[in-house]
């Protein structure tokens, strides 16, 4: 899988509660090559969610895409076209979610789950049960022979997982978009499911957006991240350099709060203050009331996000003073 | 000199039905710990769901009564019937502030009335005794007349610390105190409870999934599994030489930022976190 054009690209994304009512995803624009996998990192309410529900129009009802235009390439031979939202449901992406439990029908059997999206698509009765029971077994559900007749609230927290990652795949999908699947499971069992879907990007030549709080998560799974802000990106790039190199202060901020497992345990240095409440947004830029690298200037301009090198973007005035480690 | 909290062959087995009709099991929650916690010291009890953490935090506050073994403070034996002055001594603080505290009440009513009932401070220092206790918590004054629902999540879970607080406690036991919280609230929060341990000599008892956090708070961690302590002691021999292969395994399986490969080569651990046993 060479990977070199984009599955799918989303430009300047703009989601509001209504009309004319408060924005919480702003102009943002993100693209997927195939077998590559996308990290987008926030805290809640930064609109990481938000931008990847959008994909498949999950949008909850109060909520519009008031701007934005998405690019898909169903194939790889085929030139990228402008989709909408619904046609790609089912067709060519697929989601799984945090909660599997809330998110499989409780009354259907695990093989019928699986099952389903084939069926949709016109396969028999016979050859859509062997895909469930075959997909399965791919994604690791011990005793799939068994396990087709079993109903969800059976199965633990990582078989559901697994089960919804299985109906996920069944549609062969080209872009499978992941919100927080890990979240809600145990570490070892996380430990599974991130090398499952590993495994599948590789070997599938998946193209993957991978949603999490958590950038040690995303720093495993993901080869270029997303930071996201009060519904901006405000940092982009490849994963290690993002980490190692972080080029905005927010960024630096994440990574500085969170502990480590290795090297002399260190007091955490937390970011002051809270993410601003949608609609009230601080003038200039966003983090600029948080920011320790804070000048007059950014509480006047709200800054782009600007290209800083190859494949990096930081929406910091201040980026290059912040290059290999400048203080504040 | 002897620990503050004793726990010896703590047993708490619950009588479950698969079915109403069906004949009840045992369900060993807390199968045989043993666990001694000194003044002043941060215990971090680490473990996945159903290993028995929660239940034994239970045990520690006087929720829930041990089948077997003894719970000794302060060189006495108590249990779920204690006395008041006990009873204060050991306070809680609850994973999700949403549900642990009241909605309809303002802070400042919430706090008070602890304060009041534990007869701790005169009617005049009230008010100087609550914004003492906001200082503490570094939140400022005016949350006192917040209700819950007006705060972010990390000033919610601080006031949720104050309200352990208010009474002066000698134990905290935090069960995943920090786990809904955002990083950057979640940082605030671990350090705040660094600070009180180093400012008031409080003892903490720090329940938690989350490896990287017990390892920058605490001092000696116990790691459970399916009911039992497989592994207790000094923090930084756990996390850089344990001997138990579940602790290898949990450690391996904590993602780390700046070794996202670290422990790859190392077999994972299959299948799921065995549950309590029956």
């Amino acid at each position: 899988m060479t990977g070199t054009e984009p599955v799918i690209e989303i430009a300047n994304l703009v989601i509001a509660a209504g009309r004319d009512g408060v924005t919480l995803v702003d102009d943002v624009s993100l693209h997927v090559d195939a077998g590559e996998c996308l990290g987008i990192v926030g805290e809640s309410g930064s609109g990481k969610s938000l931008t990847l529900r959008s994909v498949l129009g999950l949008l909850p009802p109060t909520l519009i895409r008031t701007r934005g235009t998405m690019r898909f390439r169903g194939r790889e031979d085929e030139e990228p076209r402008p989709v909408d939202p619904r046609d790609l449901r089912g067709h060519g992406v697929s989601m799984i979610f945090q909660e599997p439990m809330s998110s499989l029908n409780p009354t259907m059997r695990i093989g019928d789950l699986v099952a389903a999206g084939p069926r949709a698509q016109g396969v028999s009765r016979r050859a859509a049960a062997d895909q469930a029971l075959s997909l399965l077994r791919e994604v690791g559900v011990p005793d799939p022979e068994q396990r087709v007749r079993a109903w969800p609230h059976q199965l633990s927290g990582g078989l559901r997982q697994r089960v919804m990652i299985a109906m996920a795949l069944s549609v062969e999908p080209r872009l499978l978009l992941c919100d927080e699947p890990t979240t809600a499971l145990d570490a070892t069992v996380q430990d599974q499911i991130l090398t499952l879907v590993e495994r599948l990007r590789a070997e599938r030549g998946l193209a993957l957006i991978f949603v999490s709080h958590d950038l040690s998560v995303i720093a495993r799974v993901a080869g270029r991240t997303a930071v996201m802000y009060a519904g901006r990106i405000i940092e982009q790039g490849p994963t290690r350099a993002l980490i190692e190199n972080p080029r905005h202060p927010y960024t630096r901020g994440l990574i500085e709060s969170m502990p480590q497992l290795h090297g002399p345990p260190v007091r955490l240095k937390a970011i002051s203050g809270s993410p601003p409440t949608a609609g009230r947004l601080p003038s200039g830029c966003r983090f600029a009331p948080r920011c320790p690298f804070v000048v007059d200037a950014c509480r006047e301009v709200d800054p782009p996000l600007l290209s800083i090198g190859p494949h990096r973007a930081s929406a910091c005035l201040r980026q290059a003073e912040l290059n290999d480690g400048g203080q504040s | 000199m002897s620990a503050l909290i004793e726990l010896d062959d703590i047993e708490v087995h619950f009588k479950v039905r698969a079915r109403r009709s069906a004949a009840p099991v045992t369900l060993r929650a807390v199968d045989g710990v043993s666990l001694a916690v000194e003044r002043s010291q941060c215990l971090g009890v680490v473990g996945e769901s159903g290993c028995g953490k929660s239940t034994l935090a239970g045990v520690l506050i006087g929720l829930t009564e041990p089948t077997a073994g003894r719970v000794r403070y302060d060189g006495r034996d108590v249990d779920t019937r204690r006395s008041k002055d006990v009873r204060r001594s050991i306070q809680m603080v609850f994973q999700d502030p949403v549900a642990s505290l009241n909605p309809r009440r303002r802070v400042r009513s919430v706090l008070a009335e602890l304060i009041d009932y534990h007869g701790l401070v005169p009617e005049a220092g009230m008010t100087s005794a609550l914004n003492s206790l906001m200082e503490m918590v570094n939140l400022p004054p005016r949350v006192l007349e917040a209700r819950p629902r007006e705060l972010s999540g990390g000033q919610r879970q601080r006031v949720a610390i104050a309200r352990a607080l208010a009474v002066q406690p000698e134990v905290l036991v935090a069960d995943e105190a920090v786990s809904a919280l955002d990083v950057s609230a979640q940082a605030t929060v671990v350090n705040l409870l660094a600070d009180l341990r180093a400012e008031l000599g409080l003892t903490i008892v720090f329940i938690s999934h989350d490896l990287g956090i017990v390892r920058t708070l605490c001092d000696r961690v116990a790691v459970m599994y399916a009911g039992r302590v497989v592994e207790e002691g000094a923090a930084e021999t756990i996390f850089t030489a344990a001997r138990h292969p579940y602790t290898r395994a949990l450690l391996r399986a904590a993602p780390d930022l700046y070794r996202p490969d670290a422990g790859r080569d190392a077999p994972a651990l299959g299948g799921d976190p065995a549950g309590p046993s029956t």
